[in-house]
C-alpha cells in the first residue's frame, strides 16, 4: 500500500469518526435540552423511551423520517430543498480545522487528531460560519411566507453584524499566537495559560457572538414564535425540518469546541504530562478532557436558554453595532498595545 | 522601507489627509449652519497650494517607491488644488441655496483631492489605482449629493454604474501589465525595453488607457459626460469637469511621453479629431447651459489630446498651460449657472439652466454677464484672454510634431465652437428677456461666495491671457 | 502532460467554473443567477488553493460568498425581482453584434495569451509557493506594502462616508 493510500485511509476513519460522534452528539444535545429544560421547569421531560429516556433521540428520528414531507405549492422547490442541506453541510464541515486532541501514536506512525491541519484554521471557521446565512436565508425567500422571509432577513442581519465582533475577538488571539492555526493556540495554552483568563473581554464577546450566531436564546428573534410563527423554517416538514434541527445543534457544538479551542485551552489538561502516563492514555485523557469541556459548554447553551429572555430586535441590533463592536475594537487595540509594550 | 521624514516631502498630501478626516470631526462639535468647515477647508486648501511649492525642484522618489515628486506632477497637484479651491469657496451659498449643507460635502471634496493628487504623484500602477478609485467614490456620492432631486440620482447611478465598469478595465489592464513586466513600479516599468513588442502588454496597457480615456471623456468614451454633468450639482459639475479631468490628464501624460509609444500617434490624433467634432457639434444643439458646458468639455478634452498626440515638449507646456486656463473658465462659467439657478423648491430639475433664461441677462444682472462672456470668449479662444493662448500653444506644438493636418482640423472645428459661445453673449446682450422668464422673475439670490469665486476666475483667466508667459515664470520663479 | 490529482482537480474546478458562469449569465431567476455566481467564486477560490494561495482563497470565501453575495440575495428578495424576459430575442440584430464582437474579443484575448505567454511559463517558484500563506502576505503588506495599505484605509473611509450621507442623513 502506498503511502498515499494509508494516509488517505487515516483520513477518512477519522472523518466518519468525528462525524459519528457529532451527529449522536447533536441528537443527545436535543435530549438533554428537553430534559434540562424539563429539569428547569420542574417537570420530567422524555423518561419514557428507554432507561431515562435515553432511546428518546432514536425514535424522533424515525418519527420524522415517517412523517410527509410538504413542499408550499408557490414555494420554489429548487432552493427550497436546496436550503437545509446547505446548512447542514456549513456547520458540519465547519469541525474539520478544530484539533480534538493531540496526536496518538498506533505502532509507529503519528497521527494528528485534527481533520484539516491548515495553516488558516480561524479563518476556515470564520469562512463556514460567514456561509451559514445562505441556508437560513434561502429558506426563508424560498417559503415564500412572510414569516419565514422576515425570519430570514432577520437572521442574517444577525449573523453579519455580530461575525464582524467575533472576527475581532478572535483577531486578538491571533496577535497573542501569531498563527491561524488552531492547534498552535492550542499548545500555547499548556497550563493554565488559557485564553479566557489572558483575554477575559475577549471571551465574552466570543461567547455573545457565539450565541447570537448559533440564534439560541436569547437572540433566537428568527424563530421568535410569538411573531413569527417559526422564523425561517416555519414552511419545513419531515427530514428537512430534522436538517435544521441538526445544523441548529451542530452550530451549538461547534460553537462549543471553538470556545474550548480557542479560550479553554483545548485538550489541554493542566499538568498532565507531569504524571507520566503512559502516551495512549494522555492521548485519550486528552480527547475526554475536550469533550468534557464542550459538554459544559453545551449545558451552558442550554442553561441560558431556559434562563434569560428574548431581546427585542432593536436591542440587539445596538448590541451588536453599539456595545460588542466598538468593544471589540478596544480590546484589540489594548491587546496589540500590551504585546507592544511586552515585546 | 519608509521613513518618517519623508512625510515632510508631501506636506500638501498629509494637510488635505488630515483635513478630510478633521472635517467629519469637527462638523459633529459645531452648530448647524455653522461656516466653521467651510472656513477650515479654504484654509487647507490654500495651504495645500503653498506647501506644494516647497516640492518643487526636487526629483524624488519616496515612500518605498510609491510616490515620485517631480515639477511636473507638482504643477498638476497646484493647478488641481487652485480648481478645488475656487469650488470650495463658491460651494457656501450654492449648498445653503440647495439645502445640502452639510460639512461631508466638504469632506468628500477633500477626499477626492486626495485621490487626485495620490494619481499625479504616483509612481506605481497601484498608488494610481487606489488614487483613481478615491476620487471615483467621492466623485459618484457628491455627483448624488442632492439627493431628493431625480436628476442628481440620475447623474450618481449613471456616473457610477459606468466608472464601475471602467474601473474594472484599468484593473484589468493593470493585471496584463504586472504579469507580462513582474512590476506595478512606474519607474521599473519604463526601464524594461521592448515591453511593445508583447501583446499581452499592448492589451493591458489599452485596457488602462480606456479608462483614463473614460475619466477624461475622450470620444468613443464620452457618453457619460453629458449626463452626469448635467444631473449632478452645478458648482460640483464645474469640479468634475476640471479637477477630475486634470487629474487624469496629469496621470496618464507622464505615462505616455516616458513609455514613448509613437505607435499610438495616430490613434491619439484621430480620438483628438473624433472629440473636438463631436463635443463641438453636437453643443450646438443644446438649449441647456449645463449640457452646452459639457459639450464643451468633451470638446476641451479633444483640444488637449490634440497635445497629447503631438507627444513633444511644446506639448507638454501647452497642455500644463491649457488645463489652468481651462480650469479658470470652465469652472468660472459652471459656477455663474449655479449663481444663477433658481432655488430649491422640491422640483425634480434644475430651474433656470435653459439658454433661454440667459436672454437680456445683460441687463437683468450686468456683473454676472460681463464675467460669463468673459469666460465664453476665453472658451471660444478669442485673443485677450487665457483660452486662446492655451489653443495656441497645443496647435503649436502639433504644427511642431508635423501634424499640420490635425492643426487644422482642430483650429476649424473650434471655429464651430465659437459659434455656440458667441451665441450665449449675443442671448445676454442682445436679447430682451423672453416673457416666461419676465413673468417668473425674481431677482437672484445673492451669492457672494459665489461673486468671490468667480471674480478669481476672471483675474485667473484676463491675467494669463495678457501675460501668458507668467504661469510659468511663477514656477520658475519659486523654483530658484 | 501528466495527470496527478491536482490535473484532475484542475480541470473539473475550471469546468465547473466555467460552466457555473455560463449558467449564471443564462438563468431567468435572479436568484438562481446568484446562486450560481457563489458556485462560480467557490470554484475560483478551488483554483486559488490550487496555486497555494490559501489566504486569497479563504478571503474569497470569507468576502465574497459570505459577504458580498449575500447583500446581493438580500436586494434582490427585498425587490423581489421578477423573472427577467428574454429581452434579446426582440433584438436579433443586437444579440448577433454581440456574439460576433464576443467571437473576436475572445479570439485576440486567445491570440495574446497564447503568443504573449509563450515559453513564458516555467511552473510555479518557490516564492510563489511562500506568498500564499498569512504570514508572508501579512509581512509583506506592513513592510513594503504599507503606503498603499494605509491609503486603502482613506478609501474605505470616503466610502463609508459617501454611504452614509447618501442613505442615512436626513434632507428636507
Amino acid at each position: 500500500m502506498s503511502e498515499f493510500v494509508i494516509e488517505l485511509l487515516i483520513t477518512l476513519s477519522k472523518i466518519s469518526v468525528v462525524l459519528a460522534v457529532l451527529l449522536t452528539g447533536v441528537a443527545y444535545s436535543v435530549y438533554a435540552e428537553r430534559r434540562v429544560s424539563a429539569f428547569i421547569q420542574n417537570r420530567y421531560g422524555p423518561n419514557r423511551v428507554g432507561p431515562q429516556g435515553l432511546l428518546q433521540p432514536l425514535v424522533d428520528v424515525i418519527k420524522l423520517l415517517l412523517k410527509e414531507d410538504i413542499v408550499p405549492a408557490s414555494a420554489n422547490k429548487f432552493i427550497h430543498s436546496l436550503a437545509p442541506v446547505i446548512s447542514i453541510i456549513v456547520s458540519l464541515s465547519t469541525f474539520a480545522v478544530i484539533p480534538f486532541g493531540d496526536t496518538i501514536t498506533i505502532g509507529d506512525r503519528v497521527i494528528k487528531l485534527q481533520i484539516a491541519d491548515v495553516n488558516i484554521g480561524v479563518l476556515y471557521f470564520l469562512a463556514m460560519t460567514s456561509l451559514g446565512v445562505y441556508g437560513v436565508t434561502l429558506s426563508g425567500w424560498s417559503s415564500n411566507n412572510k414569516y419565514s422571509l422576515l425570519g430570514g432577513l432577520r437572521s442574517s442581519a444577525q449573523m453579519i453584524s455580530y461575525e464582524l465582533s467575533m472576527g475581532l475577538a478572535i483577531i486578538a488571539i491571533i496577535l497573542m499566537n501569531g498563527s491561524l492555526q488552531l492547534d498552535v493556540m492550542v499548545n500555547n495554552q499548556a497550563g493554565w495559560k488559557w485564553n479566557i483568563f489572558l483575554q477575559p473581554v475577549g471571551f465574552i464577546i466570543f461567547l455573545v457572538s457565539a450565541f447570537a450566531e448559533t440564534n439560541r436564546t436569547p437572540f433566537d428573534l428568527p424563530e421568535a414564535e410569538q411573531e413569527l410563527v417559526g422564523g425561517y423554517h416555519t414552511e419545513y416538514s419531515s427530514m428537512k425540518f430534522a436538517l435544521f434541527f441538526l445544523a441548529e445543534y451542530a452550530n451549538v457544538i461547534i460553537s462549543s469546541a471553538m470556545i474550548t479551542t480557542i479560550y479553554l485551552g483545548g485538550w489541554q489538561f493542566p499538568y498532565l504530562q507531569d504524571f507520566g502516563l503512559p502516551p495512549m492514555l494522555v492521548s485519550i485523557i486528552q480527547i475526554l478532557t475536550f469533550v468534557t469541556k464542550v459538554v459544559a459548554l453545551v449545558f451552558f447553551f442550554i442553561w441560558v436558554r431556559w434562563t434569560i429572555p428574548r431581546f427585542r430586535y432593536d436591542q440587539l441590533m445596538n448590541l451588536g453595532w453599539k456595545i460588542m463592536l466598538p468593544l471589540g475594537i478596544a480590546n484589540l487595540v489594548v491587546t496589540a498595545i500590551v504585546l507592544m509594550l511586552l515585546k | 522601507m519608509i521613513q518618517l521624514h519623508e512625510i515632510y516631502e508631501v506636506i500638501p498630501l498629509v494637510l488635505i489627509a488630515f483635513a478630510a478626516c478633521a472635517i467629519l470631526v469637527i462638523e459633529a462639535f459645531s452648530k448647524k449652519g455653522s461656516s466653521a468647515v467651510y472656513g477650515f477647508s479654504i484654509i487647507t486648501v490654500t495651504g495645500a497650494i503653498a506647501a506644494s511649492f516647497l516640492s518643487l525642484n526636487k526629483e524624488l522618489i519616496i515612500f518605498n517607491q510609491f510616490l515620485r515628486i517631480s515639477n511636473a506632477s507638482v504643477m498638476f497637484s497646484v493647478i488641481i488644488l487652485a480648481g478645488i479651491l475656487i469650488t470650495i469657496i463658491a460651494s457656501k451659498n450654492y449648498i445653503e441655496k440647495e439645502n445640502i449643507n452639510f460639512g461631508e460635502y466638504y469632506s468628500l471634496i477633500l477626499f477626492s483631492v486626495l485621490g487626485m493628487m495620490l494619481m499625479v504623484f504616483a509612481n506605481d500602477l497601484l498608488i494610481i489605482f487606489i488614487g483613481l478609485e478615491l476620487m471615483s467614490v467621492c466623485f459618484y456620492v457628491l455627483a448624488g449629493f442632492l439627493r431628493l432631486r431625480q436628476k442628481s440620482n440620475e447623474s450618481a447611478l449613471k456616473y457610477f454604474l459606468l466608472g464601475a465598469f471602467i474601473t474594472g478595465f484599468i484593473l484589468y489592464g493593470i493585471a496584463l501589465i504586472y504579469g507580462i513586466s513582474g512590476t506595478t513600479n512606474l519607474a521599473e516599468l519604463y526601464n524594461q525595453k521592448k515591453l511593445f513588442t508583447n501583446y499581452v502588454f499592448i492589451i493591458g496597457f489599452a485596457l488602462f488607457l480606456i479608462g483614463f480615456l473614460f475619466k477624461i471623456g475622450v470620444f468613443p468614451f464620452h457618453m457619460w459626460i453629458p449626463d452626469v454633468y448635467d444631473g449632478a450639482p452645478t458648482t460640483l459639475s464645474g469640479m468634475f469637469s476640471t479637477a477630475g479631468k486634470i487629474a487624469a490628464v496629469g496621470t496618464i501624460l507622464p505615462i505616455i511621453l516616458a513609455l514613448n509609444i509613437t505607435n499610438f500617434k495616430l490613434i491619439f490624433s484621430v480620438a483628438a479629431v473624433a472629440t473636438m467634432m463631436y463635443g463641438n457639434v453636437i453643443a450646438l444643439a443644446q438649449s441647456n447651459m449645463k449640457r452646452l458646458l459639457a459639450y464643451s468639455s468633451i470638446a476641451s478634452a479633444g483640444y488637449i489630446f490634440v497635445g497629447v498626440a503631438a507627444m513633444n515638449e511644446f506639448a507638454l507646456k501647452g497642455i500644463a498651460y491649457y488645463l489652468i486656463a481651462y480650469t479658470f473658465m470652465q469652472l468660472g462659467a459652471f459656477i455663474i449657472v449655479s449663481i444663477l439657478e433658481k432655488k430649491d423648491d422640491g422640483s425634480r430639475d434644475y430651474k433656470n439652466v435653459d439658454i433661454d433664461f440667459y436672454k437680456g441677462l445683460g441687463k437683468r444682472n450686468p456683473l454676472m454677464a460681463t464675467f460669463m462672456t468673459i469666460f465664453l470668449f476665453s472658451l471660444a479662444g478669442i485673443p485677450p484672454f487665457a483660452g486662446f493662448w492655451g489653443k495656441y500653444y497645443l496647435f503649436y506644438a502639433a504644427i511642431q510634431a508635423n501634424l499640420i493636418w490635425l492643426s487644422v482640423i482642430g483650429i476649424l472645428l473650434s471655429l464651430i465652437g465659437v459659434y455656440y459661445y458667441l451665441k450665449i453673449t449675443v442671448y445676454m446682450w442682445f436679447h430682451e428677456s423672453t416673457d416666461l422668464v419676465t413673468a417668473g422673475y425674481e431677482k437672484e439670490p445673492v451669492s457672494r461666495s459665489g461673486i468671490f469665486a468667480t471674480s478669481l476666475a476672471v483675474v485667473g483667466t484676463v491675467v494669463l491671457g495678457l501675460d501668458p508667459n507668467m504661469f510659468f515664470r511663477i514656477f520658475k520663479m519659486i523654483a530658484e | 502532460m501528466k495527470f496527478d490529482l491536482e490535473t484532475v482537480l484542475f480541470i473539473s474546478l475550471s469546468v465547473l467554473s466555467v460552466v457555473s458562469a455560463i449558467y449564471m449569465i443564462t438563468r431567468k431567476n435572479p436568484i438562481n443567477s446568484a446562486l450560481f455566481l457563489i458556485l462560480n467564486f467557490f470554484t475560483v477560490s478551488g483554483l486559488y488553493l490550487l496555486l497555494k494561495a490559501q489566504f486569497i482563497a479563504i478571503i474569497q470565501v470569507l468576502v465574497y460568498m459570505g459577504a458580498i453575495m449575500v447583500l446581493f440575495i438580500f436586494v434582490i428578495m427585498l425587490l423581489n425581482l421578477q423573472f427577467q424576459k428574454k429581452k434579446l430575442e426582440s433584438y436579433s440584430y443586437k444579440s448577433l453584434t454581440s456574439i460576433l464582437l464576443a467571437i473576436m474579443l475572445f479570439g485576440i484575448l486567445g491570440y495574446t495569451v497564447y503568443f504573449g505567454f509563450e515559453g513564458k511559463f516555467k511552473g510555479m517558484s518557490d516564492k510563489a509557493l511562500e506568498i500564499g500563506t498569512a504570514e508572508k502576505l501579512g509581512a509583506e503588506l506592513f513592510t513594503n506594502y504599507s503606503f498603499p495599505f494605509e491609503l486603502a484605509s482613506f478609501l474605505l473611509l470616503a466610502a463609508i462616508v459617501g454611504a452614509i450621507v447618501l442613505a442615512k442623513k436626513k434632507f428636507e
